[in-house]
C-alpha cells in the first residue's frame, strides 16, 4: 500500500489518507490475531456444553447462548467497525478527488463500450441491504459521469482482504478461472466471452489478458460501478463491452458465447436467482461453450461450529444473506439439470497467474479463504 | 464531502446482540477516534522527518510526504502500540474467568 496508483483510475492517497487506511488494516489484523482466537474458543466451548450424548446442538441454540457472551458481542462489533471504517476511509479518499477521477474516466482510451439502462431494476436481494456494509451498495449512481462507487470499491478491495486477493489489482479470481479452464479444458480458446457480475472489472481485465483477441463482454447491476469498470479496463488496455443487466436475464442472443463465467457472484444472489443464472448461461452459450463459476470456498458439509459462526457473521452483520444458502447448494446437480455435460464442482488452489504448465490445482483439499476457491464448470452439449 | 447522504446509508444494518446496543455504538466511536489519533501521530512524524532534513513542513509538503521504509517501521510500532492499548480491555474481558 503506497501513495502511487497501480492503474490510472485507482484513487491515490495523500499522507493522511494513507495513514488512515493503514490504521484500518492494522485494526482488522489486530481483531483477526487477538479477538478471533477468543471467539473460536468460546464457540467451541459453547457447542461442547450444548452437546447431548455426542450429538451437536442445532446452530441456532449455540447462537442463542453465544449472544449473551461479551466475547461474541465484542467480536461482531469489532469486525463490523473495521468494515465500516474501511468504507469511510475509502470514501473520504475518493471524495477529495472526485472531479479528477471523473476527468480521468473521460480521458481513457476509446476501448470497449458502456451501455447503461436508466430503467434497470435492481434485484430485490441486492436492494434489501448494503452488501458488505458498503454505503449505497452496488447500485449507487449519482450522475451520468459518476464513478464514485466503483472507485470506493476498488480502493477498499485491498483493505477488505488484507491484500490477499491479488495485491492492489485484487484480480486473483480471474487468474484462477483461467487456470481452471486450462486444466479442465486444455487448448480451449474462447472467442466471445461474458463476465457475469463484474463489479469494477478486477477479474474481467485479468481474464481478458489471456484472450486478448476475444470479443469481451461484462455485466453488472450498477451503472456507477460499470462506468468505473469501463474506464479502469480501457486505461489498462482491455477492450471490454460493459452493460447494465441482470445475469438472470440478459439481452444476448441464444448460442452466442464460447465462455460465460462469474467470480464470487452466486453467493450474493438467491436460490431462485442461481437457478435462473445457470439457465441463462445455458441459453446464451453456443454448443461446446463453457460455463465456469468461482465461489468462496465454503461448503456446508465441511462447516464446523466456528465456520457456522463466521458464516452467520457474513450473513447478518456483513450483509451477505445468501452466504449459507450457496454453501449448501448442490451446484453440480443444478448444472446437469439445466443441460450441461462434463460437469465438475470442487476446490481449486489459488494462483496469481495462470499457466498450462502449472501443477494441477483442481480437486485439491480446501485450504481456506484466498488459498482455495470453489469452482463449478460444465460444457453445453454439442459443438 | 464525507457527509453526503448516501455515505450514511446503512441499509440492512443489524443490532449486535447484547444488553445495550449503545455498547456497539460506543465501540465504533472509540475506534473512529483512535484512527484520528493514529493519523495525527503520523502527521507529526512527517513534520519531524521534514524538519530533520531541513524542509519547511507546510501543508503541501506534509500532504505529499511519502514515508520511507524507516518511517514506516517506526510508525507501525506507534500504530500497533496504540491499537494494543485501546483494545487491550476487549481482550482482557474475553480472557477473564466467568
Ligand atoms: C463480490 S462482487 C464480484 C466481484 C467481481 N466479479 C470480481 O471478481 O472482481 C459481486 C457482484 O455481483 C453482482 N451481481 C449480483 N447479482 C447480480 C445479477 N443478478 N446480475 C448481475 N450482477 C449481479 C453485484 O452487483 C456485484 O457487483
Amino acid at each position: 500500500m503506497t501513495m502511487t496508483r497501480p492503474h490510472p483510475m485507482m484513487p491515490a492517497a495523500n499522507h493522511d489518507e494513507l495513514a488512515e487506511q493503514k490504521f484500518v488494516l492494522a485494526f482488522k489484523t489486530y481483531v483477526w490475531n487477538n479477538l478471533d482466537p477468543l471467539l473460536v474458543e468460546e464457540a467451541r466451548t459453547t457447542a461442547r456444553e450444548l452437546e447431548q450424548d455426542g450429538t451437536a446442538a442445532p446452530f441456532r441454540e449455540v447462537r442463542r447462548q453465544l449472544a449473551s457472551k461479551p466475547v461474541y458481542q465484542n467480536w461482531i462489533s469489532s469486525m463490523r467497525a473495521g468494515q465500516e471504517m474501511m468504507w469511510q476511509a475509502a470514501a473520504d479518499c475518493v471524495d477529495r478527488q472526485q472531479t479528477d477521477l471523473e476527468e480521468r474516466a473521460q480521458q481513457a482510451p476509446p476501448l470497449g463500450s458502456l451501455r447503461v439502462d436508466p430503467d434497470f431494476e435492481i434485484p430485490a436481494y441486492l436492494a434489501a441491504a448494503d452488501t458488505h456494509m458498503q454505503p449505497g451498495g452496488y447500485e449507487s449512481n449519482e450522475s451520468d459521469t459518476d464513478v464514485r462507487q466503483g472507485a470506493i470499491y476498488d480502493k477498499a478491495a485491498w483493505l477488505y482482504s488484507l491484500g490477499r486477493q491479488g495485491g492492489e489489482l485484487a484480480d486473483m479470481r480471474g487468474h484462477v478461472v483461467v487456470q481452471h479452464i486450462m486444466e479442465r479444458f486444455p487448448g480451449f480458446a474462447p472467442q466471445r466471452i461474458l463476465d457475469l457480475g463484474c463489479t469494477v472489472g478486477c477479474s474481467t481485465v485479468a481474464v481478458a489478458s489471456y484472450y486478448p483477441d476475444a470479443d469481451f463482454h461484462a455485466i453488472d447491476v450498477g451503472a456507477g460501478v460499470l462506468r468505473y469498470a469501463h474506464a479502469r479496463a480501457a486505461h489498462m488496455g482491455a477492450a471490454v463491452h460493459f452493460s447494465q443487466q441482470s445475469a438472470e436475464q440478459t439481452d444476448f442472443d441464444d448460442n452466442s458465447f464460447d465462455l460465460v463465467y462469474s467470480c464470487a457472484v452466486l453467493h450474493e444472489t438467491s436460490n431462485q436467482a442461481v437457478k435462473r443464472i445457470f439457465k441463462e448461461c445455458h441459453r446464451i452459450l453456443r454448443p461446446g461453450g463453457l460455463m465456469v463459476h468461482l465461489e468462496v470456498p465454503v461448503r456446508a458439509e465441511e462447516v464446523d461450529v466456528v465456520g457456522e459462526v463466521r458464516g452467520d457473521y457474513e450473513a447478518r452483520y456483513n450483509n451477505e444473506p445468501f452466504w449459507k444458502g450457496i454453501a449448501g447448494f448442490d451446484l453440480d446437480e443444478l448444472a446437469r439439470d439445466v443441460g450441461f455435460v462434463e460437469v465438475a464442482a470442487d476446490f481449486q488452489d489459488a494462483v496469481t497467474v495462470a499457466s498450462p504448465d502449472a501443477e494441477p490445482g483442481f480437486g485439491k483439499p480446501n485450504k481456506g479463504g484466498y488459498r482455495s476457491w470453489y469452482m463449478v464448470s460444465g460444457k453445453k452439449q454439442g459443438g | 464531502m464525507a457527509n453526503r447522504a448516501h455515505t450514511k446509508s446503512h441499509r440492512g444494518r443489524r443490532l449486535v446482540p447484547g444488553p445495550d446496543p449503545r455498547v456497539d455504538t460506543l465501540l465504533g466511536m472509540v475506534m473512529a477516534l483512535t484512527s484520528e489519533v493514529s493519523m495525527l501521530r503520523e502527521r507529526l512524524d512527517a513534520h519531524e522527518s521534514l524538519a530533520a532534513s531541513g524542509k519547511v513542513p507546510d501543508q503541501d509538503a506534509v500532504d505529499h510526504y511519502q514515508p520511507t521504509e524507516a518511517d514506516e517501521s517506526r510508525r507501525k510500532q506507534y500504530r500497533d502500540r496504540l491499537i494494543d492499548k485501546v483494545c487491550r480491555p476487549l481482550v482482557a474481558s474475553g480472557q477473564q474467568d466467568g
